[in-house]
């Protein structure tokens, strides 16, 4: 517990005093002129925490204590899938400068109210996610993702998929199936882009602008331009300096392209065939982005924030299964 | 051990990062040094070298983001740059040197 206390005294030295420097950067003047409380809206918690503390220092605080609770929320969440506490693994995510950007940046706090929510959700799925306790956690944890921003709809994949994976959760009443919650949530997912419009509208928001015309691209731009996007970030995961707010997507070759859409499809593989949680986080998580981001608003590093957590996830899991068998050997 | 060793080293770059992040100045020199033929970060590298006089480099930054080929998604570039360049020769015009 003392090496997570300090991880979370060294993360308070790094961003705070940067935090008292700051200045209103790229887009934040906008976003906060647009962040008005509007209960039920588009992004209402987002907008009302940024409505709450405008000033460019304040703001960041704020950032920086979300950050703060979602490597809390990640803690947990390996406790509740059974693994042990994995220290090293929280002091990733709150170290490395893969979440800087989502912690300086103010269009990041929909990306941390979102993550929040979400992971408040699965440590509600990954125990007895039928009780009442449970199910008001989840209630709590979806009303934060959604209202956090509208990649929050991640919620209704991550929630079954952590309930299919702790199936053998003891003490589950007949009724409690994991495919109830799957059905719900589905059923939620399609009534809500029915209610939208349809996928099309969902894609084309950046085409209804004028700024892109999506009939102009191919299925192959779509993906792959998304998939440089994901093979990026995951090289500045193991070479920081490459963490910038615009990267060259453009210039990225096809090669690398498919390089990131084959890390994506072979974590979706790693998570049905093995098991493994961290990896269908990430899988589950950028997904959605391959389909409705259009390629000329590249995957960024705070949207990278959910993935990212995947990937925590995974070490951990990997640092969890290393402990007990060097226990047991 | 080394795992923390590893950890002390990100916290530093994490740190140094953040810095990035504290002004438009910081953040677009930066971006520009890390995506050098890139339009957008390019074209606010350019804004801030205006604001700060340095209207020579100002015009090589205009002109990577003038040249930029159009793609199907991201085509307001070279109209951008070129527009950008104009209004930097009218204050050059207007200002002297």
């Amino acid at each position: 517990m003392k090496t997570t206390i300090a991880a979370f005294v060294v993360c308070l030295s790094v961003y705070l005093p940067p935090i008292w420097q700051a200045q209103p950067v790229y887009e934040d003047a906008e976003i906060i002129a647009d962040a008005r409380p509007q209960f039920g809206g588009a992004r209402f918690v987002t907008n009302t925490t940024l409505w709450l503390a405008p000033a460019p220092v304040a703001a960041r605080a704020v950032n920086l204590g979300l950050h703060l609770v979602a490597a809390a929320l990640v803690g947990v969440l390996m406790l509740r899938l059974g693994w042990s506490w994995q220290p090293v693994a929280v002091a990733l995510l709150l170290l490395h400068a893969m979440s800087t950007e989502t912690v300086m940046y103010l269009s990041g706090r929909g990306e941390l109210v979102a993550a929040i929510g979400v992971l408040l959700s699965c440590c509600a799925a990954a125990g007895a996610w039928w009780r009442p306790s449970s199910l008001a956690l989840l209630a709590i944890g979806i009303v934060l993702a959604l209202g956090g921003k509208e990649s929050g709809v991640l919620v209704f994949l991550l929630v079954p998929f952590t309930i299919w994976h702790r199936q053998q959760v003891e003490g589950r009443p007949r009724w409690a199936t994991p495919w109830l919650p799957a059905g719900l949530c589905a059923a939620v997912l399609l009534g809500g882009i029915a209610w939208y419009g349809d996928l099309r509208v969902l894609v084309n928001i950046e085409g209804t602008l004028g700024l892109i015309d999506p009939r102009a691209l191919l299925w192959s731009d779509w993906l792959l331009l998304q998939g440089g996007a994901v093979a990026y970030w995951l090289a500045a995961l193991v070479w920081p300096p490459l963490l910038t707010p615009d990267p060259d997507i453009d210039r990225l070759s096809v090669v690398i392209r498919c390089v990131g859409l084959l890390a994506v499809c072979g974590c979706g593989a790693l998570a049905w065939r093995c098991r493994s949680y961290g990896a269908g986080v990430f899988a589950l998580a950028v997904l959605p982005r391959l389909i409705v981001q259009t390629p000329g608003g590249y995957l960024n590093a705070h949207q990278f924030y959910l993935p990212w957590v995947g990937l925590v996830l995974m070490v951990a899991s990997w640092l969890a299964v290393r402990k007990r068998t060097a226990a047991a050997s | 051990m080394l795992a923390w060793v590893v950890l002390g080293l990100l916290a530093l770059h994490a740190r140094s990062y953040a810095l990035v992040w504290t002004s438009n100045v910081q953040l677009w020199t930066h971006a520009a040094a890390v995506a050098p033929l890139k339009p957008r970060p390019m074209n606010f590298y350019g804004l801030v070298l205006v604001s700060q006089g340095r209207w020579a480099e100002a015009e090589q930054a205009f002109t990577v983001v003038a040249s930029a080929p159009d793609l199907p998604w991201d085509s307001k570039w070279a109209l951008t740059g070129s527009r950008n360049l104009r209004s930097l020769a009218a204050l050059r015009r207007r200002y002297g040197r």
